[in-house]
């Protein structure tokens, strides 16, 4: 009992970051990240617990991607009723918690202006929210946290075939915006 | 080939990118991640318990009807023992009350004609 508490923190210990910082470049912004790394803990420990180790790291990435795919649902249908109770009014364009006017803004996310001044990180962070969620993942997935395509597919809750397809367009969209800026 | 060299050196190039970044992280929020980690954990004790209550009283009270059946089970086996009243000998003798008086003191008459006999 001890070493499996051991073992699941390790394992906790080792993903956190990351899929913090996944989740933080999907939603834009760091409590809503914090509040999904949460939910995703919780239901490992509680679903998967006593499955095989190996299978935890791709369980908890789909959970972890199930919960962004519900923010940014429930994001999208707030938005459409803000919109249809206020069709004037340009509703919370500053508030950080609205990711899809967060990822329009034209001017802190802009790549190029990113890089020039030197900010490797947010110029990748900024490359990163201009692809679909899709792609985003497939492409965190499988080049930072290193899953393979079965364990990605699986994460993505999709066949092989569609993360080979997200993952290719999403190498070559960020190529297209960062390449000329990344020797 | 040149191309395939040229994704690698993008791929690890933005790998390192996002190590670095998550190295830096500030320690407000590396402290919360931790806290999110240790409550989850807890979480999982918690889990683990409580199955083991949810478990508990139905096993005791599995338990407790096993016994019972087995109890049971023993009972209906064990042959039952015949009444004193079953033989119709023993129905004739309770029938009339004074030949019950007559084995009740039956020691006593056999000593009282021992008596007479020595006495005679």
């Amino acid at each position: 009992m001890r070493n499996d508490r051991l073992t699941m923190e390790q394992f906790l210990a080792s993903v956190e970051r990351r899929a913090f910082r996944m989740a933080q470049i999907a939603t834009g912004d760091s409590d809503e990240a914090l509040d999904i790394v949460q939910d995703a803990m919780l239901g490992l420990v509680a679903k998967y617990n006593r499955k095989p180790q190996a299978l935890w790291k791709p369980l908890f990435y789909r959970i972890l991607q199930n919960r962004i795919r519900d923010w940014y649902r429930r994001t999208k249908v707030r938005k459409r009723w803000r919109q249809w109770l206020n069709p004037d009014k340009n509703m919370d364009r500053d508030n950080p918690r609205d990711l899809l006017e967060n990822m329009a803004a034209p001017d802190a996310g802009n790549p190029d202006h990113l890089t020039l001044v030197g900010d490797a990180s947010k110029a990748l962070e900024a490359a990163l929210q201009k692809l679909t969620l899709r792609q985003q993942q497939a492409f965190l997935l499988r080049a930072w946290e290193g899953l393979s395509v079965a364990d990605t597919a699986l994460a993505m809750r999709c066949s092989a075939g569609s993360v080979k397809t997200h993952y290719a367009r999403a190498l070559k969209t960020l190529r297209d915006l960062l390449e000329d800026h990344w020797p | 080939m040149r191309a395939e060299k040229s994704d690698k050196n993008f791929l690890k190039k933005a790998k390192d990118v996002l190590d670095q970044n998550i190295e830096e992280l500030d320690g407000a929020t590396v402290s919360r991640l931790r806290k999110i980690r240790y409550a989850a954990l807890e979480k999982s004790d918690t889990i683990e318990h409580s199955w083991w209550q949810r478990l508990r009283l139905p096993a005791v009270a599995l338990m407790t009807a096993s016994l019972i059946a087995v109890v049971t089970i023993v009972q209906m086996r064990t042959p039952v023992e015949l009444s004193p009243i079953n033989t119709v000998e023993d129905i004739e003798i309770l029938a009339s009350n004074e030949q019950i008086d007559l084995y009740e003191n039956f020691d006593f008459y056999t000593w009282l004609v021992e008596e007479q006999q020595n006495a005679g």
